[in-house]
């Protein structure tokens, strides 16, 4: 056996304890008007939310929205770790958008962006068919 | 009060091994997961589902689904001897939230777990114990009970009791998501048994995308942790097949407003990529063909250096892995991932959020 065959077949393990820089969160935004939002005013709602509840130092937050879906207004915010009690706070907190009553939706919070592709809390179970109900 | 700057604690294991390594553990990792919600395929420069896939998920064993079934129909001596002692039968309840409702999941090769809140478990008399995560005025408790116990059978005191609590007590009723162990007979039969229930069987749903151009982390399987400017570690690929499974383009450099997100370097550019989405209550030995068949993918010359085989867990169980407690504090995440790579090794990430035993 070559050396590099010893390599590839030894085992490793790492386990990495609380060790990522960011999470991250899917949110939906609910807005009575029905205008499509896209992400930069997507992103700047939640800019104003930060700076409404936490000042300046909130506002300073590196806060991306990394996805945006402007028909169902549904994004993935990624946020450093220290931060995700403002960011959630803020949106939490958040009533209005230009003038108008809204609310912001934590749909799935998570430190593993992969996590965020697989919530099994919103998936609904397919309904029989009439034919798989009459047999 | 907590500081503003706290977050949820949460692990990445990751493993390096081979699957010809003698001491090898992929498949007691897979068979010791046991509900899982969704399988993600990704195979980097693959344009089409592999033939090898396409006839394996023509094949794929339904799971069933009962509304309001009573608890007890899964105590009955009948059902507990034919899918539970001689078979494998997994079920769970599903519309129901780990932290706030009443939930149970029944588990090979024989436990029924009844998670269960504070005012459930004080009317319903039966013994149990606080769960580890409710710290110290519990208001969550697990109550385990092994069907397959010599003394579980009608007629003995523990079998009554328990038939009494679940079923003149409390009338304990949930939707329920069961799967058998896949051998044809069996499906059948099962499929008997729970259509007095009103439960059907329910095939997983699957999709294919094709993955646009992108860059792509380059992955050396001897460096688990990545070095400079040679390979990609696992951590920084994990959150990359976040990326691209939730269909974000990692351009590099990032465009910077209003996202900075970019691919881990070094990478490498992909003309196109293969993803496919398996939903539904997919079984272990499921799971294990599938590993199969990538792995079979990988016998013939690919373009394809490696490929990534993800595998959510319900974020509502009472158990996730083997047998260590599971709760949702912010999230309920546990999921795996195995990077299969050409030459027979393999990565393996588990990763879970605060209330989970992932050893």
């Amino acid at each position: 056996m070559s050396t590099d065959e010893k390599t590839t077949a030894s085992y490793e393990k790492i386990t990495y304890r609380n060790a990522k820089k960011h999470f991250y969160l899917r949110v939906r935004l609910e807005l009575q008007d029905t205008r499509v939002l896209n992400a930069v005013e997507m992103h700047c709602l939640v800019t104003k939310a930060l700076k409404e509840l936490h000042g300046d130092t909130g506002a300073a937050l590196l806060c991306d929205l990394i996805h945006f879906d402007s028909p169902s207004r549904t994004g993935i915010l990624r946020v450093c770790c220290s931060g995700l009690v403002r960011v959630w706070s803020a949106l939490t907190m958040l009533s209005t958008f230009r003038g108008q009553p809204c609310a912001v939706r934590i749909l799935q919070v998570s430190p593993f962006l992969l996590s965020l592709s697989g919530d099994s809390r919103s998936w609904t179970p397919p309904e029989p068919t009439a034919s798989e109900c009459q047999n | 009060m907590l500081p503003l700057t706290e977050f949820p604690g949460f692990q990445l294991v990751c493993e390096k091994s081979n699957f010809s390594h003698e001491k090898t553990k992929h498949q007691e990792q897979i068979k010791k997961h046991y509900f899982n919600f969704r399988v993600q395929l990704f195979i980097p420069e693959c344009g089409r589902l592999p033939k090898e896939m396409s006839h394996l998920l023509s094949q794929l064993p339904p799971y069933y689904l009962v509304r309001g079934l009573p608890l007890t129909a899964l105590l009955q001596e009948d059902f507990i001897e034919r899918f539970v002692r001689r078979g494998s039968v997994c079920a769970l309840s599903y519309d129901t939230r780990i932290d706030q409702d009443d939930s149970f999941a029944l588990l090979p090769p024989g436990s029924l777990l009844l998670s269960l809140q504070k005012d459930t478990y004080e009317t319903l008399g039966l013994q149990g114990k606080p769960s580890v995560y409710a710290g110290r005025k519990p208001l969550h408790y697990v109550v385990n009970i092994d069907l397959t116990s010599p003394t579980f059978k009608s007629g003995k005191k523990n079998y009554e009791r328990v038939i009494w609590a679940l079923g003149e007590n409390l009338s304990l009723k949930f939707n329920v998501l069961v799967a058998g162990k896949g051998s044809r007979g069996m499906d059948h039969s099962l499929a008997e048994f729970l259509a007095p229930f009103g439960g059907h069987p329910v095939l997983p749903e699957f999709s294919t995308q094709t993955v646009l151009p992108q860059s792509c982390p380059t992955l050396h399987s001897n460096q688990l942790a990545g070095q400079d400017m040679v390979g990609c570690g696992a951590i920084e690929l994990f959150d990359w097949l976040g990326a691209v499974t939730a269909g974000i383009s990692c351009s590099n450099p990032p465009d910077g407003y209003p996202s900075s997100l970019g691919c881990p370097e070094p990478n490498e550019n992909i003309q196109q990529g293969f993803l496919l989405n398996l939903t539904g209550l997919i079984t272990p030995e499921t799971v294990l063909e599938l590993l199969q068949q990538v792995r079979n993918f990988f016998s013939e010359p690919k373009f394809a250096p490696w490929a990534a085989l993800t595998v959510h867990g319900f974020a509502d169980v009472p158990v996730a892995w083997e047998r260590g407690e599971h709760g949702f504090h912010k999230g309920g995440e546990n999921l795996y991932t195995f990077i299969v790579f050409v030459d027979g090794s393999y990565w393996l990430l588990r990763a879970t959020g605060t209330q989970d035993a992932c050893l």
